[in-house]
């Protein structure tokens, strides 16, 4: 039986929902980082079950929901991406107070814009999976689904704004859209990032080819064939994605 | 830049990814989206367009976003085409 314990931990400025699975014997930790508005939704069941396959393999996991966000405290209009951030490092505080076992941050799609090089100085090793380096990117994608579920424009001089059903600050969307996650040279060593392709003949397309060119010149750029299940209308496991993404973390933390 | 048919068979790919429901022969020119298809929702169209642009490089702009232009397979190709 999976040793899980469901938690309220204190962050910043409330409580967040956290599940920690903790094996015997730990080798180390790996902090899910929940992406942001639906990804979290769409991502939460491939979470999970990264979780579980580490946990088999000795690795504590712990998944929380940002603050205003999912199960935690707080409405989302009190919220900002400062304080996610904040939380973060104090849920890698914590960590590093209770052991000196490695630290991994995984992050999915959006979770990859809260990470600053403060944050990844902190930890041993980040996992990116598909990441999105463009917040522009994603409040574009938000404002199409606010578009086509036919949501009225709203001034962009608002306090709060609604969209895609979600209300929230009009500067936690500005700030979003300033965020931009560029690889710099001295993360190299720390990084690795793994892409879900549908075929393997599949073309780089030139945006993402300059992302991550870095990462793949260093061999800890991979792309998995599998399922793009974060946008399959139905729920789908990307078995494949999640081997090679768990045992890719296996290693880091073994130091193999 | 690519064919008609080279088009379509790429979406067609991207089309099964999204609706796995449907094998990849489902999406012919004439296959109805937009108002035919329950698994064709806003969501669904919004990754549609993201796999679009990064598939082919394009920028599409929200005035194209139209439920004309998203009706068939057909018209969805004659998007990529001219953008």
């Amino acid at each position: 039986m999976i040793n899980t314990h469901v938690e309220f931990c204190q962050g910043k400025l409330g409580k967040l929902f956290c599940i920690r699975r903790t094996p015997k014997n730990s080798l180390g930790n790996v902090i899910f980082l929940q992406p942001l508005f639906e990804s979290a939704n769409i991502n939460r069941h491939v979470y999970t079950q990264s979780a579980i396959l580490n946990y088999h393999a000795c690795i504590t996991s712990i998944i929380y929901d940002h603050y205003g966000t999912g199960d935690s405290e707080g409405e989302l209009i009190d919220t900002n991406i400062l304080l996610w951030q904040q939380d973060l490092v104090v849920h890698i505080q914590q960590i590093k107070k209770q052991s000196h076992l490695p630290i991994v941050i995984v992050a999915f799609s959006s979770a990859t814009l809260l990470l600053t090089r403060a944050i990844i100085e902190l930890v041993d090793h980040v996992q990116l999976w598909q990441p999105e380096f463009s917040g522009k990117r994603v409040v574009k994608q938000l404002k199409r689904i606010s578009l086509i579920s036919g949501e009225k424009k709203q001034k962009a001089s608002a306090e709060y704004i609604e969209i895609a059903g979600y209300l929230m600050k009009s500067n936690l969307l500005e700030t979003l859209g300033d965020l931009h996650f560029s690889i710099e040279k001295d993360m190299l060593n720390k990084l690795a990032c793994f892409d879900v392709v549908e075929a393997s003949d599949a073309p780089l397309s030139p945006s993402r080819q300059s992302a991550v060119n870095s990462l793949l010149q260093l061999g800890s750029y991979q792309r998995i064939i599998d399922h793009k299940y974060w946008q399959a209308a139905k729920l789908v496991l990307p078995k494949r994605f999640l081997t090679a993404t768990s045992e890719a973390l296996i290693r880091v933390i073994r130091n193999e | 830049m690519k064919s008609k048919q080279e088009t379509h068979l790429q979406l067609q790919s991207i089309f099964s990814s999204i609706m796995p429901t449907y094998g990849e022969n489902y999406w012919l020119e004439h296959t109805e989206l937009f108002g035919a298809l329950p698994e064709f929702d806003s969501m669904a169209i919004v990754s549609l367009i993201g796999e679009i642009e990064d598939y082919f490089d394009i920028d599409l702009d929200d005035d194209v976003i139209t439920a004309e232009n998203f009706a068939t397979v057909g018209t969805v190709v004659n998007l990529v085409l001219k953008s």
